[in-house]
């Protein structure tokens, strides 16, 4: 069976000095895939098929579109931007879906997402990366407490409320930095300290024997000095 | 020869019985003389140009004391191998100055605690080098009393003798940024509260600092309780940082992030070098 799919990509445009993004831009791409349903045993040995792998494409209600098909590739590393850049604990984080913690290192390790919390997952994403000020402490400090008008940005983005979360807390404004180029070998291993072996083996030298000639020498004395 | 043998081998024990008690940041005070080689013909220092030297090119100053800068473990070691030590004057600062040394404004100098009670300092601009056995005959004045001044006085030290030395081309073009974070440093303003939460400016250049097209990223590291200034947040006081070192020449990439030493890895911390804001004026 061959489907056509209205796939929503995320892409990786910048990365951090930790060498992971932090930035990412979603675009529309339309791909063609070949799927069959994988047939799974249940419990009582009836085959169901996986679902998750059909081409089912969705609009939601403000016509952001979420492609039903578990592109594993993009729910990790879009969870993963989302922890980098909220600084939340996998606790906080996921209680922003409603779920259970053991169900976002699933979504983490490829497992599949639903509809419904992937189209949450881009949106808090898209708001974090609108409020994001640069730092992950910096973001977490600024949705976990109470702003001018006594509410918690956290709470709100619980309740799903991302546009009062941007209006709360404004456009961060951080600017986004290109991946960093690696050093030359030879910058790097100038900087590379004594192998612990090189130093655990230094001799300990006496005072060097001069060779040449030695004299006596006289001093004129300043009592002026500094 | 024998009993020669005998006496020397009990010099020796005496020395090394006396420097035992002797660690990196001791001094003595008193009459003390620091010496120096000149040129008669082309003297230099106040001291040397004022002094008829009579032909002879070595000079002693009179100096209120002198202070040893050799780490501990070569202090202690028997003097039969490792007889030498090396000294640095300790010269007299008004309290200003003293209080200046004391926070790191004036690496010429280090603060040693001991001698601070006389108003006193270590001048480590010139160092000198005496036998284990004058320093045996010395009143032994302690000059750091806890582990942190010791470590303190080693990073005095190391930043005179251990600095990175930045690229011409790059002093000049962070030479705008300098100025400014020198002169907003003290002011009350957020920028200034800022700049004085700042633990440190780092700076990477790759693929290295000699390449004809480098990309330089500047850390600015926080300390993890700062999070903005009157509120004033750290992103806009970056942008302003970052407009005063354009892009051109070699540095091709100029970029500036603010965070805490938790989000540097210790890869970058190792790959980059630190803004000595000071050093970049010599």
């Amino acid at each position: 069976m061959t489907g056509f799919l209205n796939q929503q990509i995320s892409r990786e445009l910048v990365s951090t000095s930790a060498d992971s993004p932090m930035m990412s831009q979603t675009i529309q791409q339309i791909v063609s895939i070949t799927m069959f349903p994988s047939l799974e045993k249940t419990i009582s040995g009836e085959s169901i098929a996986d679902w998750d792998l059909l081409h089912l494409s969705d609009r939601t209600t403000n016509g952001f579109t979420v492609a039903q098909v578990n592109i594993s590739a993009t729910t990790p590393s879009a969870l993963n931007e989302l922890k980098k850049l909220s600084g939340l604990t996998w606790e906080q984080l996921a209680k922003l879906f409603n779920v259970s913690r053991r169900s976002l290192h699933f979504w983490a390790s490829g497992q599949p997402i639903s509809r419904f919390n992937q189209e949450s997952l881009y949106r808090l994403l898209e708001t974090l990366r609108y409020i994001n000020r640069g730092n992950a402490d910096i973001n977490r400090h600024n949705l976990l407490n109470p702003g001018k008008k006594n509410q918690i940005p956290f709470d709100l983005l619980v309740a799903g409320q991302y546009e009062d979360v941007k209006k709360l807390l404004g456009r961060g404004g951080a600017s986004h930095n290109p991946p960093l180029i690696p050093l030359s070998k030879e910058e790097f291993s100038l900087r590379t300290p004594q192998k612990p072996g090189v130093l655990g083996d230094a001799l300990q030298d006496s005072a060097h024997k001069n060779v040449g000639r030695s004299r006596p020498a006289r001093a004129a004395r300043s009592r002026n000095g500094t | 020869m024998v009993h020669e043998n005998s006496d020397h081998q009990l010099c020796i024990q005496t020395i090394d019985v006396a420097l035992k008690e002797w660690r990196q940041g001791d001094f003595v005070l008193g009459e003390q003389w620091f010496v120096y080689r000149i040129d008669p013909q082309q003297p230099l220092a106040e001291s040397s140009k004022n002094l008829d030297a009579e032909g002879l090119d070595l000079v002693e100053d009179e100096v209120q004391g002198l202070v040893v800068v050799t780490q501990t473990c070569d202090i202690v070691r028997s003097c039969e191998s490792r007889p030498f030590v090396e000294m640095v004057p300790l010269v007299a600062v008004k309290e200003q100055v003293l209080n200046e040394i004391r926070r790191g404004r004036r690496p010429q100098y280090a603060f040693i605690l001991g001698a601070s009670a006389y108003s006193l300092v270590a001048d480590l601009d010139r160092v000198m080098t005496v036998e284990k056995a004058v320093v045996a005959g010395w009143k032994c004045q302690q000059g750091c009393s806890s582990d942190q001044e010791v470590r303190l006085l080693g990073k005095a030290l190391a930043r005179k003798r251990v600095r990175f030395a930045f690229p011409d081309d790059f002093i000049e073009r962070v030479n705008e940024l300098q100025s400014r974070l020198q002169n907003k440093h003290p002011k009350l303003s957020p920028e200034g509260e800022a700049l004085r939460a700042l633990r440190e400016i780092r700076v990477r250049a790759a693929p290295s600092w000699s390449h004809n097209e480098i990309q330089l990223m500047f850390w600015f590291i926080r300390e993890e309780e700062e999070i903005q200034f009157q509120g004033v947040e750290w992103y806009n006081l970056l942008d302003k940082w970052m407009k005063l070192v354009p892009e051109g020449g070699r540095f091709q990439s100029v970029k500036g992030q603010v965070l805490t030493l938790e989000d540097l890895t210790a890869k970058d911390y190792i790959e980059s070098d630190p803004l000595d804001l000071d050093h970049l004026s010599d």
